[in-house]
């Protein structure tokens, strides 16, 4: 268990490192992050789901609260 | 004169030829010259020695001597002293100066003195086939032996080779019971022996630290030697280590766990109800690492899938791949998380449990 972490905890590491590193270069070689939102909304709808989530946690928060 | 300590079963059934089969067997951290010399000097006292019982009581065992030369021989000063000394000469250890002779054979030396003192050499036969070689061991002793021993070997004729600073040294100081520096430095020597076989047995014929086996079994009471006995017999009064004669399973002391009835039905009460709340607890983080693990992978792998069909600048690809990474590595990271929970933290509480029930609830009885 103790190398597992090790090593499941240095991929993780290089892995974020790699990633920070890719969206830095993306973000210098002019990336618009509004463009890419909607790109992914328009594949996913992200937009629809986020909202569905809010509308969700508000009705509960009312019916807990009452 | 069987040495205290040793029961007779040990050597009854052991002759030269077994003894330095086994002694070879054993002395493989040696190199294979120092081996071989050892060895041939074992040989030689056993061909000296007037009934070979005796001297094979007086060994104790081939561990026991294993265990002296292991303790008198520096495997990386050895190999210094074998560079330095040009290996090409074949002279043996004739002409090595008398303080640079190594500590294993001056450790097999003051056996042989042991021996001569006991005697189970005869001297007057002995002595002449000593060849000069072996001779030239004793030199190592110290000069300043008392001068009456020498009475001793002026009655040894044919014997003029014998330097007068060798042999010469230990037999009347050991009879008379005195406390000469001779007999302090064989007394020393035995108890470093003792001290070093304390934390030694064999098991399959090997050397092996008894903290890494089952504690050693009682021995039979010994009975404290006399004044005469000490005199008589110089070594030393630990018990000997387990030859190949007596398994190890037999002396160790049969043990039995009992179980403490009430107080396991008391603990099993307790402890099935207190799991099953230390096991719920668990599935909470457990549950929430795997929907984390599944959404942070679920995402990434999306976002991975977007990245080569919607988008067409290669900056917002690069973010697109960074982030995908980034998602996929904190799924990997809640994935192990998960499996950590359900292997370790939640099999660890029920081992746990178990390992303190049988703490708690069990004792150890002997069987006798």
């Amino acid at each position: 268990m103790k190398s597992g972490w090790k090593i499941i905890l240095i991929v993780v590491v290089i892995a974020i490192l790699l990633g920070a590193i890719c969206i830095g270069v993306g973000a210098m070689t002019g990336a618009d992050f509004a463009r890419i939102w909607a790109t992914l909304d328009n594949r996913y709808h992200v937009g629809m789901y986020y909202q569905y989530f809010i509308e969700v946690r508000n009705t509960l928060v009312t019916v807990l609260a009452a | 004169m069987l040495p205290p300590g040793l029961h007779p079963m040990e050597v009854k059934a052991i002759n030269k030829q077994k003894f330095l089969a086994e002694l070879g067997r054993l002395l493989t951290f040696m190199y294979e010259e120092d081996r071989q010399t050892a060895l041939a000097m074992y040989s030689k006292m056993f061909d000296d020695a007037a009934e070979e019982q005796l001297l094979l009581q007086f060994l104790v065992s081939p561990t026991r001597q294993a265990v002296v030369l292991a303790r008198a021989y520096d495997a990386k000063e050895r190999k210094l002293q074998v560079h330095t000394q040009s290996r090409d000469d074949d002279a043996g250890y004739a002409d090595v100066p008398e303080g640079e002779l190594p500590p294993f054979i001056l450790a097999i030396s003051d056996l042989q003195q042991e021996a001569i003192a006991q005697g189970i050499f005869e001297a007057v036969e002995v002595l002449p086939e000593v060849d000069e070689n072996q001779f030239s061991l004793f030199d190592e002793f110290p000069q300043d032996a008392p001068v009456e021993q020498e009475a001793v070997w002026t009655e040894v004729p044919d014997a003029p080779d014998v330097p007068q600073n060798g042999i010469d040294v230990q037999e009347p100081d050991i009879a008379d019971g005195e406390d000469a520096p001779v007999s302090d430095s064989v007394s020393e020597f035995a108890d470093a022996v003792d001290a070093f076989l304390a934390d030694f047995a064999i098991a399959d014929g090997e050397l092996v630290s008894k903290s890494a086996e089952a504690p050693a079994p009682a021995e039979e009471p010994v009975p404290p030697p006399t004044e005469t006995e000490e005199a008589e017999e110089p070594v030393p009064a630990v018990p000997a280590p387990v030859t190949e004669q007596e398994p190890a399973e037999e002396q160790a002391p049969a043990t039995q766990r009992k179980a403490k009835v009430f107080l396991l039905i008391l603990y099993i009460l307790c402890a099935i109800p207190l799991g099953i709340l230390g096991i719920a607890a668990l599935l909470v983080p457990t549950l929430l690492s795997l929907a984390l693990a599944i959404g942070f992978v679920s995402a990434g792998v999306l976002v991975l899938t977007a990245a080569f069909g919607g988008f067409a600048i290669f900056a917002d690809l690069m973010v697109i791949l960074g982030l995908a990474i980034v998602l996929l590595a904190l799924g990997l990271l809640f994935t192990w998380l998960f499996i950590w929970f359900i292997g370790g933290a939640i099999v660890g509480l029920i081992r746990g449990l178990c390992h303190l029930g049988g703490k708690w609830c069990y004792k150890e009885v002997s069987v006798q």
